[in-house]
């Protein structure tokens, strides 16, 4: 992805689909990446959208200014009955977010990678 | 050659001028990670001590003012007996007569998650500006 050894993190705005507006990002979520979080969001947010995915699998390290973001869309969406739902692949991660507190605002979820059916032998 | 007990001396001692800008966050991250690990802390102990530095630079470089040289100071460090110590410099004045109100919410979920991680949090007022010491305890 462009500018992702300049910038360390990535933000991929998928866009809407369905009812569902999902939004990627990778790398480490602090307050260098929050512009481009926070552009993405309010895209999610302006879109109508009834849920908003955020596939946080690829993040290495999410800080309070980032969950910031995340918090202000959890809201605007929550007022018109919506939610916001994060996956994340990191234990660490998924702590940052139990200890800022966000658990009331939205669901984290931790999924971890899948293991190949097949692995070869190293 | 002489031998020194190991508590003597500090495994870490690192002082940094940070541009007062978010591309720093990285390098107060990377600092603060490899000083944890010198210090024999533990992965998720690293981890919380790296988050910990990237809230507090985030803090000053947000809420605070960079020194003339447009930079936030941090320095990293055992202390002894039994801490790593982490202090995030600006040269702001004293924090509660110059927040304003509508800072405090976000300033306060920073300051509130750096309290959850390292065992000892202060803001001290200082000559210059305003440090953050932060403490973390080392295994005995």
């Amino acid at each position: 992805m462009l500018g992702l050894r300049a910038h360390q993190y990535w933000v991929l705005d998928g866009g809407l689909e369905g009812t569902a507006y999902r939004v990627s990002g990778g790398g480490d979520l602090d307050l260098a990446a929050r512009p481009s979080l926070a552009e993405a969001l309010e895209r999610a947010v302006a879109s109508g959208a009834h849920t908003l995915e955020l596939d946080f699998t690829d993040v290495a390290f999410i800080d309070s200014t980032a969950i910031k973001v995340l918090v202000r869309a959890a809201v605007a969406v929550k007022e018109r009955g919506g939610k916001l739902e994060v996956s994340v692949s990191s234990p660490n991660v998924l702590r940052i977010f139990a200890i800022a507190g966000v658990d009331r605002l939205f669901e984290v979820t931790l999924t971890l990678p899948t293991v190949p059916d097949e692995v070869e032998p190293v | 050659m002489g031998v020194v007990a190991a508590s003597a001396v500090p495994r870490i001692d690192q002082m940094l001028r940070l541009d007062a800008t978010p591309a720093s966050l990285r390098v107060a991250r990377d600092a603060a990670e490899q000083a944890a690990s010198a210090c024999g802390l533990g992965d998720a102990e690293s981890y919380d001590f790296k988050l910990a530095a990237t809230e507090a630079v985030a803090n000053a470089i947000e809420h605070g003012r960079p020194c003339a040289d447009g930079c936030i100071g941090m320095r990293v460090h055992e202390e002894g007996p039994g801490y790593l110590t982490l202090c995030v410099s600006d040269c702001g004045n004293f924090v509660p007569p110059r927040i304003e109100p509508a800072d405090l919410p976000e300033r306060g979920r920073g300051i509130a998650v750096i309290s959850v991680l390292m065992d000892e949090v202060e803001l001290l007022p200082g000559d210059n500006g305003t440090i953050m010491r932060m403490r973390k305890r080392l295994a005995a």
